[in-house]
């Protein structure tokens, strides 16, 4: 299954692809930019870059020479909409679960 | 801004009800319906098979009357400690769906609820969800020698959402 949540969240399950999203989001960047900070060979650094692009997290200009990358937000914004859903969904329950327990035990002060 | 996000996202309380209580709301059905549905507890339709593999086939009113079907699938249990399933949206016959408000969304979530008696009668739950594609990605893509590198999770996420906060 490759929906684009699961893409955008194993793209940013790496520590080094978050760094790079981080720099990303200061401004558009090379390659080689983006790989200087990081002990890595050139393929591993295009890796981790296609990474990023298959998920849609950044996008590369054809038009310049060196390719720059630019951070994409959509992806992003997904990603927070549906983490805040998530959280929420599971907070309504805890404050239901909260007041059945509190019917079991009359006698407690369970609020 | 919002919560922090922080991936995978948890969400834990400290209630004022003692470990085998709050263990017991959880695991059998005719409590589920209870509090889950607590405006209609006759219309949550459940089918739980309660064992590690098993599953717990629900609806779960909507106000417009409507059912919300769901599945779990049991991974793990450790009675009164931890419960480790899988949680999926389905339609009306049990098959795994599409949310259906939400459909890019992951098909399944790995959930995982861990109770801590906490003394005096409190316990706190505990639930982490990560989408479960994402999970076994990460666990096929993450190896030993990159471990010591993954303390920066939830601060960078933290500046992520700054980021987006800022936009």
């Amino acid at each position: 299954m490759t929906d684009a949540l699961s893409l955008t969240l194993a793209a940013l399950a790496d520590p080094t692809r978050r760094a790079m999203v981080l720099r990303l989001s200061q401004g558009v960047a090379t390659v080689s930019d983006l790989g200087a900070p990081f002990a890595l060979s050139q393929p591993a650094i295009s890796k981790h870059i296609k990474v990023l692009e298959r998920a849609g997290l950044i996008s590369r200009s054809k038009a310049a020479q060196f390719r720059p990358c630019r951070l994409e937000r959509a992806p992003l914004v997904q990603l927070t909409d549906f983490m805040d859903h998530f959280r929420q969904v599971t907070e309504n329950q805890m404050d239901h679960l909260e007041s059945y327990l509190a019917t079991l035990q009359p006698n407690g002060d369970s609020k | 801004m919002t919560a922090p996000l922080t991936a995978p996202l948890t969400v834990s309380r400290v209630f004022k009800a003692p470990l085998d209580l709050v263990w017991r709301v959880q695991t059998d059905a005719a409590h589920l319906a209870k509090w889950l549905s607590p405006a209609n507890p006759d219309a949550f339709v459940s089918r739980m098979d309660f064992r590690e593999g098993g599953r717990h086939f629900y609806g779960s009113p909507m106000p417009d009357g409507s059912l919300m079907y769901g599945i779990l699938t049991y991974r793990e249990i450790v009675p009164q400690t931890r419960i480790v399933h899988v949680q999926s949206f389905a339609d009306k016959d049990g098959n795994i769906a599409a949310h259906p408000m939400a459909p890019t969304w992951p098909r399944e979530m790995l959930a995982t609820t861990e109770f801590a008696d906490l003394g005096d009668g409190t316990t706190r739950l505990s639930i982490t969800w990560v989408p479960l594609n994402a999970t076994e990605v990460e666990a096929a893509t993450f190896d030993g020698a990159r471990a010591g590198m993954q303390g920066g999770w939830d601060h960078q996420f933290a500046q992520i959402e700054e980021y987006l906060a800022g936009l």
